[in-house]
């Protein structure tokens, strides 16, 4: 008996010392330099608030913390989108002008790995912006250094929440660099293919109620436009690389 | 009674990372696609939203008429004709397969834009005209596609279908006819002479 219970401490605390290996693993690194930061485009940048309650909608299975918004909203209960948050969110440019508006659909993905420290996102943006016209992005993301660095952290804090300053890089493909994929839809982005890179900048996180004040940031790879074709915000603003 | 324990501790060291490698940790429902072959056609798949149960989401005329009646389109937005709406989306069957964002955009250069996401499947990008044909359908191109749809081409078509009794507003059909782009070249060649 004594072996039976010595056996199954032992068979506990393994499993406790896998998981904090995952949690530790030193063959995990976190992106923080984005790969179009050596790009010769020009580079577009579209911010966001990624807190639920600050989206013009928010919408999931309901049953997570993070609650839909508004609360009237419908919920994605079925089974084949239970996985899936829909986020409507308000895009501005590098200076806080507005920009337009973007749809991302993210859903988990069944290329999560644990033992690879990857729990990946495949997800799509739908943008329209009134001023250059419409954008579809395709990108796979990793949220395992966000899951590590605040999720974790904020559930084992004893006032339920994380502050701190965190910047991560989100987007790991489908490029082979780990960019995303830019097509162009309507109007002066028509015919655009390019390449995106997706961050997050994280002060305050509730594990109660999920994201306090996070940032979204696009930052888009695009062609030289002519420049009779960008309205003066806009030529001014982005930063234009030689 | 160490040695228990180690071998206890081993055994729990190997149990979880055999299981993590075997067990998937996300493993998303799917509903079976429903696709007619059409000749010279390519693969058909019809899907529809019955509105208004299934719109989730809608701002129209520039954010002035909104559903839900509670949501918050900003004003400050840049001003437009625009039209935004995120519905579930569901097969032939009835069964929601996916979720879709639509946007419409008035004026001389009007636009329909598709944005269907199928978790299990992946996203079809779709860019649509406008104008109607005479049969009432609006239709385009895909134009991207992600994960199963990623290099294929075909038609996307929409079209509104009014409610027959008084159980709602009817339904708004998506209409693909998509094929996979050929990838032996040779093989074409060889068909060819």
């Amino acid at each position: 008996m004594k072996h039976v219970i010595a056996l199954m401490a032992g068979f506990l605390a393994g499993v406790g010392a896998f998981a904090a290996l995952m949690y530790n693993n030193p063959f995990s690194v976190s992106q923080s330099v984005s790969p179009l930061a050596v790009t010769d485009q020009r580079v577009i940048n579209l911010q966001y608030s990624a807190v639920p309650g600050e989206a013009i909608m928010f919408t999931n299975n309901g049953e997570a913390i993070s609650k839909p918004n508004p609360e009237s909203v419908a919920e994605l209960w079925e089974a084949t989108i239970r996985d899936t948050r829909v986020l409507v969110a308000a895009l501005s440019d590098s200076r806080g002008n507005p920009a337009g508006v973007g749809v991302k659909f993210s859903s988990h993905s069944e290329d999560t790995r644990i033992l690879n420290s990857e729990a990946m996102v495949d997800s799509a943006w739908h943008i329209y912006m009134p001023e250059l016209g419409t954008l579809f992005i395709d990108q796979r993301e990793n949220y395992w250094s966000y899951l590590r660095d605040i999720v974790v952290k904020a559930r084992l804090n004893s006032a339920n929440n994380w502050r701190g300053n965190w910047l991560g890089i989100m987007t790991t493909g489908p490029n082979a660099l780990g960019t995303g994929r830019v097509i162009g839809g309507n109007g002066l982005l028509a015919g655009v293919e390019s390449e995106v890179v997706e961050s997050l900048s994280a002060t305050a996180y509730s594990a109660e109620t999920g994201p306090v004040a996070i940032d979204g940031s696009l930052t888009i790879a695009l062609p030289r436009l002519e420049s009779s074709q960008l309205s003066q915000r806009d030529r001014a603003s982005t930063p234009v690389r030689q | 009674m160490f040695k228990t324990f180690t071998l206890g501790l081993m055994l729990g060291l190997l149990a979880s990372g055999g299981l993590l490698y075997v067990l998937p940790v996300v493993d998303l429902e799917r509903e079976r696609s429903i696709i007619t072959v059409r000749p010279n056609g390519g693969n058909q798949e019809r899907l529809h939203a019955n509105l208004p149960d299934d719109r989730i989401m809608a701002a129209v005329d520039g954010g002035e008429r909104t559903w839900p009646q509670d949501l918050d389109w900003p004003d400050y937005l840049p001003a437009g004709d625009g039209q935004t709406e995120v519905f579930k989306l569901r097969n032939d069957e009835n069964r929601v397969v996916g979720v879709a964002s639509r946007i419409r955009s008035g004026g001389e250069d009007a636009f329909i834009e598709w944005a269907i996401h199928m978790p299990a499947r992946g996203t079809i990008y779709a860019l649509l005209s406008a104008v109607a044909d005479n049969t009432g359908a609006r239709v385009g191109n895909l134009h991207a596609g992600t994960r199963e749809f990623e290099g294929q081409s075909g038609r996307v078509a929409e079209r509104f279908v009014a409610a027959t009794e008084d159980d709602g507003e009817g339904r708004l059909e998506v209409v693909t006819s998509l094929v996979s782009a050929l990838e032996d070249d040779d093989f074409l060649a060889g068909v060819t002479e």
